[in-house]
């Protein structure tokens, strides 16, 4: 058996006359965390909505565990954990009874780590939800997803409202889901988030994929950025192949370099005796930027190669 | 601009008319509407004074009906009769209105921190409340004319007693308002803001019949509901009410706003309670369905057995009416059909309880469509339950409870009148109808978006083609339309057993398409 749990190939999905997905790629292996980025509105959530069979698509192909996620939704459901990005819950009953409630629904006989959850997560389990803030409304639902295992936990956007001791209480169960085997999905618009927890990214605009595969096969094949302190000047600097976007502010010099010719700038710059040197490889923000940046064409020429590779 | 407490507020009036410009619109509508079809009623029941005269003799002295509609001092007119009949009742439903959207505007825009980003903005910390006056004012005022006019065109009542009528609208509307401005300082939740004026409003009530029943002058003047009835429309109109409830409204403002004075956004006197950390229970959308459900169930019970005991004690009057007034007999005898004019009255009666068990019902199946729009069916459906199970869980729960509800407002009509025998079986035949429209609930609920309101539409069309049509006259295919219309109207006729068991097929139909629909379609739709 592969060891994809999410493969989705050109998905499409319409709601009248609009295109909400069109042609959407995106898969998800065992055991890692695969980042979800793009604008508001370029179809991540219609994406996992089509993922928990809550809506139909109209084209292309998703599968969930080799599974069709709408008509086998039920069983699915049973393997997997759902946290969305603003989690609304039923007034009446407290923090510690929805989390029994979400659980029991999945089919969850005895959490192990219920308990433990709330915990780390610092929740009021006896506190009404009408009661509760943003975070706190999060954090019921993260608590049910980590409380027992599950071999796909579906994160759309799940930190929304938390604070930092609890964003890093969040990698951290991030982790060890994915060290006991779990694929995780998590569409994020904290890139430090992502580029610190994701082993792939796939970023989608319009409906569409434009930029898919391993974090750090993605960064070598953008051009890392070189920063340097030159007094004595630049020299030819700009003559050497693999060096790009040149400016130079007095003594300060920088440049973006192919990451092939990283060896040779290095040293032709070493060889000006600068004061300072750094060679950055590049941040998912750059990454993520480019992408929007320019006009949809530029990009999808421009992420055919890297998803291809 | 001048910046103060207040400022701002008239800002939020308008926005408060924005959104709640429905209520304001709906109360000017139903009132005048309610009027004008119970004058309509009144003229066919009770056309000449003396028939008039005749039911002020025999309904009208019944301690039952003093409790309900308060006293029946004005035969004379039709106007004054129509008054009788739904004035009070409708003084209850114009308080309960003005709560709701005074609660709205107020403390529910605060629960939904819609308060907050306002109160960020040069508004001050009263606008709020200045915006659940006006609109409370004009929801009042709405109600106000609505009678007036729909009593004055209705009926044949002079303008000044339409007029009288509706400053009755405005005694207790105006004081319900106050009251709801402070209930909405004191309670942390919407909700229990609300339920405190709706606990008020039938303490009242309650309170005012008890004062009618004995005709005791003190304590009528201990409720605004008593303060409206001695304005006297149709008798010796008395301002002096008016004004008693406009300086008691007044006070009420006051009280709110030293209480807005003395007290954080957000917070309030009377905050939830902790409940469990656990629900080991909770495994299963009918165990969760129960849960969610159990609380109001309780407030349904207990409605349920007070119509029960209700129309069991007007047995004895009905029985001795009889030969008294034939035009009410008649109109009794159109609403149930043939029969001796006791069994017709338990068999009608027996119908509306139909009526009250469906609405429970359609309230409970409605949970799906309200966790749908709030984004929980989402949570739920990404669980290992699947969307019939969603869907035939609360319409299961809904039709397992329509029995024994039926058979405690049967048992509650014969325990109070003395019979037991005709009113168990009267309820109990209602159940194939109630189900047929706890079905089509379901179907709303299924097919989702606009489709929803299929659910409160069914009882609607129940109601006014099953209870209204007769009397009105309505054309027979459309009275057919109401599957109350279809059931053996036991214990005036015998049981037949075809159209019940036609109605469990069509309920049956209905939830099976229903389970076929919720299988087809994008959730959140």
């Amino acid at each position: 058996m592969s060891d994809l749990v999410i493969d989705v190939e050109g998905l499409r999905k319409s709601y009248g006359a609009t295109a909400a997905l069109d042609g959407l790629d995106l898969t998800v292996e065992r055991g890692s965390v695969a980042g979800f980025l793009g604008p508001n509105g370029a179809g991540k959530s219609t994406t996992i909505r089509i993922l928990l069979g809550l809506h139909r698509a109209s084209g292309g192909r998703a599968e969930v565990f080799g599974q069709d996620p709408f008509h086998d939704a039920v069983d699915l459901h049973r393997r997997l954990a759902h946290v969305p990005g603003d989690v609304s819950l039923w007034p009446r009953l407290t923090g510690g009874e929805v989390v029994d409630l979400l659980l029991g629904l999945r089919g969850v006989k005895g959490a192990p780590r219920r308990d433990e959850m709330i915990e780390r997560f610092e929740l009021d389990p006896t506190k009404r939800s009408s009661t509760y803030s943003k975070g706190n409304r999060q954090k019921v639902a993260l608590v049910a997803a980590f409380a027992a295992d599950v071999d796909l936990l579906v994160l759309d956007e799940p930190t929304s409202g938390l604070d930092p001791l609890m964003e890093a209480e969040f990698q951290r169960c991030v982790r060890e889901a994915a060290g006991r085997g779990a694929a995780v999905l998590l569409s994020s618009h904290i890139l430090a988030e992502v580029q610190q927890l994701c082993d792939t990214v796939t970023i989608v605009r319009s409906g569409r994929t434009v930029l898919a595969g391993r974090l750090d096969e993605l960064r070598s094949v953008t051009r890392s950025r070189l920063t340097a302190t030159v007094p004595q000047g630049v020299g030819r600097l700009g003559e050497l192949d693999g060096v790009h976007d040149l400016e130079v502010d007095g003594d300060h010099v920088t440049c973006t370099i192919d990451d092939a010719a990283t060896a040779e700038v290095v040293a032709a710059v070493a060889a000006l005796r600068p004061s300072a040197l750094t060679v950055e490889p590049p941040s998912l923000e750059e990454l993520f930027l480019r992408q929007y940046g320019t006009s949809p064409d530029d990009t999808g020429a421009a992420a055919d190669e890297p998803a291809g590779a | 601009m001048t910046t103060g407490p207040w400022s701002g507020a008239g800002g939020l009036a308008r926005l408060a008319l924005a959104t709640e410009r429905r209520w304001v619109l709906g109360a000017l509508v139903v009132f005048a509407a309610t009027y004008v079809a119970t004058a309509t009623q009144i003229r066919q029941i009770a056309a000449t004074p003396s028939e008039r005269r005749g039911l002020q003799a025999t309904i009208g002295e019944t301690p039952a009906f003093r409790v309900l509609l308060g006293p029946f001092d004005h035969p004379e007119t039709v106007g004054g009769t129509t008054l009788w009949r739904v004035g009070v009742f409708m003084l209850a439903v114009v308080a309960v209105l003005v709560a709701t959207v005074v609660v709205r505007v107020t403390r529910r825009s605060e629960e939904l921190g819609q308060a907050e980003l306002l109160g960020a903005t040069a508004t001050g910390r009263l606008a709020p409340l200045g915006a659940g006056l006006v609109a409370g004012g004009l929801t009042v005022l709405a109600a106000a004319v609505g009678t007036a006019v729909g009593l004055g065109a209705g009926s044949d009542a002079p303008v000044t007693d339409a007029v009288a009528a509706g400053a009755q609208v405005v005694v207790v509307g105006v004081v319900a308002l106050g009251l709801a401005l402070v209930c909405a300082q004191v309670a942390e939740a919407a909700r229990t803001a609300l339920a405190l004026v709706i606990a008020a409003v039938l303490v009242a009530y309650a309170v005012r019949g008890a004062a009618d029943v004995r005709d005791v002058d003190t304590v009528a003047w201990l409720t605004p509901f008593g303060w409206a009835e001695r304005v006297d429309p149709f008798g010796t109109i008395d301002v002096l009410p008016v004004a008693l409830a406009l300086v008691a409204a007044a006070l009420l403002v006051l009280v709110a706003v030293v209480l807005r004075g003395r007290r954080d956004l957000g917070a309030g006197l009377i905050a939830p309670r902790p409940g469990p950390a656990r629900a080991p229970r909770l495994r299963h959308p009918v165990a969760m369905t129960l849960r969610l459900e159990q609380r109001s169930a309780v407030f349904w019970v207990v409605g349920v057995i007070g119509f029960g005991v209700f129309v069991g004690s007007l047995v004895p009057t009905i029985r001795d009416l009889g030969d008294v007034n034939g035009a009410l007999a008649d109109a009794l005898r159109r609403l149930g059909g043939p029969g001796a004019l006791l069994d017709v009255f338990v068999s009608a009666m027996a119908s509306i309880s139909g009526l009250v068990v469906a609405s429970w019902g359609v309230a409970v199946v409605t949970r799906v469509h309200a966790d749908e729009s709030a984004g929980r069916l989402e949570q739920v459906l990404a669980t290992g339950t699947s969307r019939r199970a969603v869907l035939l869980a609360p319409t299961l729960v809904a039709l397992a409870g329509v029995v024994p509800a039926l058979a405690l407002v049967g048992v509650a009509i014969g325990f109070s009148g003395g019979d037991l025998g005709d009113a168990v079986p009267a309820a109990l035949v209602q159940a194939p109808a109630v189900a047929v429209v706890i079905a089509v609930a379901a179907l709303g609920q299924a097919l989702g978006g606009r489709w929803s309101m299929l659910a409160w539409g069914g009882v609607v069309v129940a109601t006014a083609v099953g209870q209204v049509g007769a009397a009105v006259g309505m054309p027979e295919w459309l009275q057919q339309a109401s599957p109350f219309t279809h059931v053996p109207e036991v214990p005036a006729d015998s049981f037949a057993l075809a159209p019940e068991v036609g109605l469990l097929v069509v309920a049956a139909a209905v939830v099976a398409a229903a389970v076929v629909a919720v299988g087809r379609r994008d959730v959140p739709r």
